[in-house]
């Protein structure tokens, strides 16, 4: 829904002051990194400002995710000053007991903001209680790189048929990973699976092992991450892999913030279904659409629906109250102080002050 | 002998949950999609599924003391790997029989299942899983140079590491809608395949 002008610019100073404080304390003593800490605050609230004027979520949206995704590759895998990259800041070590020695090791140090994955593990918590599932498309530095590549092609090539069931395999892979690692003593996902990591750091030693892992990686990178996402305009790999995404599909529904279809409203016209690009939206034979846990809140089937049927809701003492514009700007702030830490780092390597 | 009882015992107990981990990767995906409601009918699973790992234990106590150490390398690498190689196939097609059990072809089969008496042969194949608290028994085992010690300190081993399938009786809580069982078998399946990769690139190397 568009808002007045005043209203939109009201959300926009209140975000980009709220950025600028968060900018003000990260940047410590270092002022070089300050300046652009504040253009980066400005470019979120922007994008901010664009979402509440034009009443359109995704687009705007779309454009932070990728944009942040973009930049913390450049950053974290290529340009990381004080390792050799490539390098993977969530596995750190490569056995589970010098996991928790690293732990202790990043708390101890003070420098556990950007080292200790416990406490990145906390954090990334705390924002599943605050928005939830929408962690996984406002945030996630690695689905927006799934995300541009969904957003190549100008209409799906071909129409992916998923049975329902199958939508719940990244939560039976969880599981699978949880008990291997802990079997293995290994980050397990990392070595195995993960088409992210960009790095051979992980991969064993072993020529025929190593073969496999290498086949394993390139493939889950360019058949769910590439590929499949091209075709189809769906996030195949947040939807199909993922095991944070089912992580966060568990956990997130502690969130009071709630995607949900208004069956008064609805005409089963079916462009939700077709937009959303996680599979969350069931069609129960075609007369009733309803929203699963899978949902990571993108606003794409609130911006498709032609009758205004789909909001974000928060239930309060029985009655569903419209928290759209909240969540949205709990969203961007989120996003805000999780980009900022990384991205002015990195105009600043890219234009060699630093 | 006490000695040697209690050696096990507390070899079990300690390494046990490591040891669990290993056997509860194909088990407990079979308790989510077979677990009854009742907690006595689960009991009778988890007992056939531990009687099977009480055969294959004494089973290798008794080989292995035979033997001795001259083909110790067969029993700990390449007869384990086999055994990990027929659990994962026995999951193997029990989930997908199961996946598609719609299809005639399988609806036979998962009948079959039932009178299969899967948790016994889990059981046993997993008893001889190549994970480290078993090998570190193993190790003890050519160490002894006796018969019946070997088999009482498998026992006591067997019964320290069952101390931690107790919880799996209260499985049944969690298994009440048809979605933890098919996430269960999809579990299976991807243990399974991985498990199968495994076991043939441990016999490979």
């Amino acid at each position: 829904m568009r808002k007045p002008l005043l209203i939109s610019a009201a959300f926009f100073f209140i975000l980009f002051i709220l950025l600028s404080i968060f900018s003000f304390i990260s940047a410590g003593n270092s002022s070089p990194l300050f300046y652009p800490k504040i253009i980066w605050s400005f470019v979120v609230a922007f994008l901010g400002f664009c979402i509440y004027r034009s009443g359109t979520i995704s687009k705007y949206r779309s454009i932070l995710f990728i944009l942040t995704a973009f930049f913390f590759l450049l950053e974290f895998k290529l340009f990381r000053a004080d390792t050799t990259p490539p390098y993977c800041h969530i596995a750190l070590a490569p056995t589970l007991l010098n996991f928790v020695y690293s732990q202790y090791l990043a708390l101890t140090s003070g420098d556990w903001r950007l080292w200790g994955a416990l406490t990145l593990g906390f954090l990334w918590l705390l924002i599943i209680l605050t928005i939830g599932q929408g962690i996984c498309s406002w945030v996630c530095f690695y689905g927006g790189i799934d995300e541009a590549c969904s957003k190549i092609a100008k209409r799906p090539l071909v129409k992916l048929k998923i049975p329902g069931r199958w939508r719940d395999f990244p939560i039976a892979f969880l599981i699978f990973l949880l008990t291997a690692s802990f079997l293995q003593g290994l980050p397990f996902f990392c070595n195995w699976f993960c088409p992210f990591k960009l790095t051979e750091a992980f991969w064993d030693t072993h020529p025929a092992t190593r073969t496999a892992q290498a086949v394993l990686f390139w493939s889950a990178l360019a058949g769910f991450v590439i590929i499949l996402p091209i075709l189809t305009k769906k996030r195949t790999f947040c939807s199909f892999i993922c095991p944070f995404g089912a992580l966060a599909s568990i956990c997130g529904n502690v969130s009071p913030y709630r995607m949900t279809i208004n069956e008064a409203r609805c005409i089963q016209c079916g462009k939700c279904q077709d937009v959303c690009p996680a599979f969350a939206i069931e069609d129960k034979n075609s007369k009733e659409y309803k929203i699963s846990s899978f949902c990571n809140k993108c606003g794409k089937c609130i911006d498709a629906c032609p009758v205004d049927a789909i909001n974000i809701f928060t239930k309060q003492a029985g009655q569903a109250i419209d928290t759209r514009d909240i969540f949205v700007f709990l969203s961007l702030l989120v996003a805000g102080v999780i980009s900022g830490s990384f991205i002015p780092r990195l105009f600043l390597q890219l234009t060699g002050v630093r | 002998m006490i000695r040697i009882f209690f050696e096990g015992l507390i070899l079990g107990l300690s390494a046990g949950i490591y040891c669990i981990g290993a056997c509860l990767i194909f088990f407990m995906p079979y308790l989510l999609v077979e677990g009854a409601r009742k907690v006595f009918e689960n009991l009778k699973k988890i007992l056939s599924f531990l009687l099977g790992r009480l055969i294959a234990y004494i089973a290798f106590a008794l080989i292995v003391s035979f033997i001795g150490l001259l083909y110790q390398n067969i029993f700990t690498t390449r007869f384990s790997h086999i055994c990990l190689i027929a659990a994962s196939l026995l999951m193997l097609i029990y989930s997908l029989a199961y996946n598609f059990k719609d299809s005639g072809f399988c609806a036979g089969r998962v009948k079959g299942f039932g009178l299969m008496r899967i948790p016994f042969f889990l059981g046993l194949f997993t008893g001889l899983n190549p994970c480290p608290p078993f090998l570190v028994g193993a190790a003890r085992l050519w160490t002894l140079d006796n018969i019946p010690g070997g088999v009482i300190f498998f026992v006591a081993f067997f019964l320290g590491t069952s101390v931690y399938m107790i919880p799996l009786i209260f499985i049944s809580y969690l298994n009440k809608s048809e979605r933890i069982k098919r996430i269960g078998l999809m579990v299976a399946l991807i243990s399974s395949l991985w498990f199968l990769f495994v076991g043939i690139s441990g016999l490979i190397r």
